[in-house]
């Protein structure tokens, strides 16, 4: 299991970081957008 | 940003560094699997929040549905948290449908295979992607109303997929919390689960909120737009003096 087990360990923790980043991303695209769009 | 909100946020960030290292440098790794296991602990998070906020979809969808004749500001909240929520459950749906296929490909030698569990899972994210992808492409004033009808419907996959590892058998695992006697896992894993769900349920609600918020204020300006509209109406002083 050992080097296997531990580069699939690695990618599972970054891709969960960086999909959560890439959405938050979006979001405050959003966000900035309706707040200049509010005033 | 509300000052609450970078105060949710510090406490978020910390709750998630402590779960990180828990998961990581803490708990020991599992006796069958060994580290490989350790996805568990950013998987279980990522269901937990997948349920939470499909749930919360389909709660605003029904207080959408049950109010958008009636109570018009109530009906933006809710149409607005219903989008937000449902976002945020198909990006958690999205990382435990990735997070559990690495972990497939370490243990079971494979990225996928066709069994009720992820099967269901798979069907259950596209229903949310397609009720997102109706949002933003059909327009027309019953657009609100037939995404919150198939919200309704597609959160019946949700029982399904929690089921499914019950009702029939797979490759994915039997339930591990909640299971047939002796299931569940050793207690001293438990804080790592426990400091990760917490963090990543926090971390949905941040997002969520910032989403909801976006969302709400782009829904009232539409509605300032429409009624300002209708008050340049050609018809519509004549209406009004009508009355």
């Amino acid at each position: 299991m050992g080097d296997i087990g531990h580069r699939h360990l690695v990618l599972a923790y970054a891709a969960t970081i960086l999909i959560h980043l890439v959405y938050l991303g979006y979001v405050a695209v959003k966000f900035q957008a309706a707040k200049r769009a509010a005033k | 940003m509300k000052l609450w909100r970078w105060l949710w946020l510090v406490a978020t960030l910390g709750v998630l560094a402590e779960g990180f290292r828990v998961a990581l440098f803490v708990v020991p790794p599992d006796a069958a699997q060994g580290n490989v296991q350790r996805i568990f602990y950013y998987h279980i998070p990522s269901w937990a929040g997948m349920g939470l906020f499909f749930a919360i979809n389909l709660g605003c969808s029904l207080v959408y549905l049950a109010v958008r004749n009636g109570n018009q500001a109530l009906a933006i909240k809710a149409d607005s948290l219903a989008v937000a929520s449902a976002e945020m459950g198909v990006v958690f749906c999205f990382i435990g449908l990735v997070t559990g296929s690495l972990w497939g490909r370490a243990v079971w030698g494979i990225w996928w295979t066709w069994d009720a569990r992820l099967t269901s899972t798979l069907v259950l994210w596209l229903i949310y992607v397609a009720y997102l992808l109706l949002r933003r492409f059909a327009a027309g004033p019953q657009m609100r109303t037939l995404a919150a009808v198939m919200a309704i419907f597609g959160y019946l996959d949700v029982p399904l997929v929690y089921f499914s590892t019950r009702w029939w058998r797979t490759q994915h695992p039997a339930p591990v919390f909640g299971g047939a006697p002796g299931s569940g896992i050793d207690p001293s894993m438990m804080p790592a689960v426990w400091w990760n769900l917490a963090g990543w349920l926090m971390w949905g609600i941040f997002v969520a909120s910032l989403r909801y918020v976006s969302e709400y204020r782009a829904q009232k300006a539409e509605q300032n737009e429409a009624l300002k509209a209708l008050d340049f109406a050609p018809g519509h002083a004549q209406i009004a003096g009508g009355r």
